[in-house]
């Protein structure tokens, strides 16, 4: 009776609870929408059809937007797009097209029950599709649905972000599998996903695996065309597999080759090309439709998780030159332009009651009184703790305003200090960031003193479009000192004598690339 | 081939045959030929109209099988991981498809690669809200999120640096203009980038 008393709750008078009993299918037609709980509230869901037995909901219906506040996700849709993308907060992508039975979750594809249709200029989603790749179990208490949190027992939390997984139980079709499984709790590289997608181009065969696991691949030569790769110290955690599979494939198989090793094998339609590509996920099998040249590789190894080699970084090209020529003549060749970053309303980084704008004033002005002693005229953007432009101003005027400080004056260099900072402990160093090609004898001569001299760890000279570096006419430089986030540059950073060293490592840099200061204004 | 040319004559020429059961064979043998040949146009015709579509409906690039994801690792240099991409639907052109493709690949650039990875990452909660394509730029709206920097170039260098990385792997993508809820900044607050432009690869 229990949805015979919700209904009456929700209509509010007894005659309802009356008239429910006599006529329930009245009560059911007013609200066909289910009742969904979570966490023991009940989500508002409102808009829902039908699809044969199976629940659809509406991409915008207001109790899904909850459900998913709730569980730190967000979508990412709007009227008219076919494409509902949500990123959980684990994260992960899931997504859903309309028209497509297929819906991804992470690297992962799966089946649903039914594709998303557009209805009313809504898109309709498959529901329990949808609640397992949210990773939530659903369950019917009479007419209700109750939804927790798979591999929950108790009645989940509200955000249950932290959840640590259990190792990956399989559910029954189609299978979401845990892409991502914790490694803390499995002892060896795992095995969780082996899928194929087929598209016009080929098929790419995705294993995903938990953890980092050497691998050699081999093929056979035509008319054999079969390939295999074997994942070493690797546990299948699928039952395995044995397939038959679309064209350029025929067929595939996974399994346990022995304790240690996991193979999968493939059939192909012909010599076709493969390439062999390891990724964050695990590694990619992407098998083309084309043919391979007869001198292709047949055999080869790695290692998942280590992911594809870092992208060298690109050439400057000259079109993205656009500011300050490099024949810029300085009207106050003697000035030099000290830019501490932050200051005032923005407080930048900060550690224990250590703030990233009172340390870069300290920097700023020991390196002030380094370069007014060898004869330097310096400015600085700012000598006290203070907004360069306006308390609470926008980030743009704050970063003009110091700027137009060294644009007006005609500076000779510019020089702005910062302190870096991260989420985690992990990054520590010091790095100095420049934009324009004219910083860029500059800024190797600023890092090579300041790593030679403070023994932090050498970031490097990084590009990148800063609005301070690429805005300023002269070349001009961004130092970023080392990590409050890191428990031994913080301990660097705190002491007076370490900030010294990096003022005078900055003075002998500004040396080495401009020589000494004009004997005489000119 | 003599056997039809001699049935095509006239049926007369079959009574004077004394093989008048192997003429009446000949003459079914031809309407069979006829409806093969009627068939085999049909077919050739189907097929034609497949190709033909398939073309239209797949030239000027489309979007890729598969997308390349970037992302920055904790060493600052760009890594990357590959994420296969649904195929054209029906009913999808192929300006939606490239559409589709750019969305897909911001929405995972910004989630970031899976939570074991060691990764430079957005705030926490930070997705895209909405992304759009015009001359080869693309435009993403980050949620408001993306402003809960906890300072420091590094961290929002990293970020922005492999999303613009992402969307310029794709075809016909050549820069990036960031917004967030939906208006254009100059700066995020307290941040170091220049955003008011689009960004692109050379910016770094």
């Amino acid at each position: 009776l229990s949805w015979i008393s919700r209904c009456a709750v929700r209509t509010g008078s007894l005659a309802a609870l009356g008239a429910a009993i006599l006529i329930p299918p009245l009560c059911a037609a007013a609200d066909r929408s289910p009742t969904v709980e979570f966490a023991g509230k009940r989500l508002a869901i409102a808009n829902t059809a039908n699809v044969g037995g199976a629940l659809a909901i509406a991409a915008d219906d207001p109790g899904l937007r909850d459900l998913l506040r709730k569980l730190g996700a967000a979508m990412t849709w709007k009227r008219g797009e076919r494409y509902v993308l949500i990123t959980t907060s684990e994260p992960r992508v899931i997504s859903f097209s309309v028209g497509d039975q297929r819906y991804d979750v992470g690297p992962a594809s799966s089946r649903a029950a039914f594709a998303p249709f557009e209805r009313n200029r809504t898109v309709y989603l498959p529901f329990d599709d949808l609640m397992r790749a949210l990773n939530l179990q659903s369950r019917r208490r009479g007419a209700t649905i109750v939804l927790q949190t798979r591999g929950s027992a108790s009645p989940p939390r509200s955000k249950p972000t932290a959840t640590p997984k259990p190792a990956p139980v399989l559910p029954t079709p189609p299978p979401i599998v845990q892409a991502t499984a914790t490694p803390a709790n499995v002892s060896t590289v795992t095995v969780t996903a082996v899928n194929i997608q087929t598209d016009s181009s080929g098929a790419t065969v995705n294993v995903a695996v938990s953890g980092t696991a050497s691998f050699d691949w081999h093929r056979l030569r035509d008319p054999d065309n079969r390939f295999w790769i074997d994942l070493h110290d690797a546990q299948l955690q699928i039952p395995a597999k044995d397939e038959t599979a679309n064209d350029p494939l025929l067929g595939i198989r996974a399994r346990q080759t022995d304790p240690q090793t996991v193979r999968i094998a493939l059939t192909l339609a012909g010599p076709k090309r493969i390439d062999v590509l390891p990724n964050a996920f695990g590694v990619s099998i992407v098998v083309g439709n084309d043919e391979a040249p007869t001198d292709a590789a047949r055999a080869g190894n790695g290692i998942t998780g280590a992911v594809v080699a870092a992208t060298p970084a690109p050439q400057t090209t000259d079109e993205s030159w656009k500011f300050g020529p490099q024949g810029y003549v300085p009207t106050n060749p003697r000035l030099i332009i000290i830019d501490p970053g932050h200051g005032g309303s923005d407080r930048g980084a900060s550690r224990s009651g250590v703030s990233e704008a009172g340390l870069n004033l300290d920097f700023s002005k020991r390196l002030r009184d380094l370069l007014v002693a060898r004869g330097w005229h310096v400015q600085m953007t700012r000598t006290t703790d203070v907004d360069v432009y306006a308390p609470n101003d926008s980030a743009h005027d704050e970063l003009q305003a110091r700027v137009d400080v060294a644009n007006n004056a005609g500076a000779r260099l510019f020089v702005s200090i910062h302190t870096n900072s991260f989420v985690n402990s992990s990054p520590s160093g010091t790095t100095t960031y420049y934009s324009k090609p004219s910083d860029v004898p500059f800024a190797r001569a600023v890092q090579q003193e300041l790593v030679s001299f403070l023994g932090t760890k050498d970031d490097g000279i990084v590009k990148s479009k800063l609005y301070v570096t690429l805005h300023s006419l002269m070349p001009a430089v961004l130092v970023e000192t080392a990590f409050l986030s890191n428990p031994e540059d913080f301990g660097r950073l705190t002491s007076p004598q370490w900030r010294q060293k990096v003022a005078q490592a900055i003075a002998q840099g500004i040396a080495d690339f401009a020589g000494p200061p004009p004997t005489a204004d000119k | 081939m003599l056997s039809v040319a001699s049935a095509w004559t006239s049926s007369t020429s079959c009574r004077a045959l004394l093989h008048e059961r192997l003429c009446r064979f000949e003459k079914q043998w031809v309407g069979v030929k006829r409806s093969q040949q009627l068939f085999l146009l049909i077919v050739v015709l189907v097929l034609a109209t497949v190709a033909s579509w398939y073309f239209l409906s797949h030239r000027g690039g489309g979007a890729p099988s598969s997308l390349t994801i970037y992302y920055t690792k904790l060493d600052g240099a760009e890594s990357a991981w590959s994420i296969s991409m649904r195929p054209q639907l029906p009913g999808e052109s192929t300006v939606e498809h490239a559409h589709n493709a750019v969305l897909y690949a911001a929405v995972q650039s910004v989630a970031g690669p899976p939570s074991d990875v060691q990764a430079v990452r957005f705030p926490p909660g930070t997705h895209v809200v909405s992304a759009n394509v015009s001359n080869s730029i693309a435009t993403v709206d980050l949620s408001n999120e993306v402003t809960n920097q906890v300072g420091g170039t590094f961290g929002e260098n990293g970020e922005f640096k492999s999303l613009v990385y992402t969307l310029t792997g794709l075809p016909g993508i050549d820069a990036v203009q960031i917004t967030i809820g939906g208006r254009k900044v100059n700066a995020l607050p307290g941040g170091h980038l220049e955003l008011d432009q689009p960004l692109r690869r050379s910016d770094w």
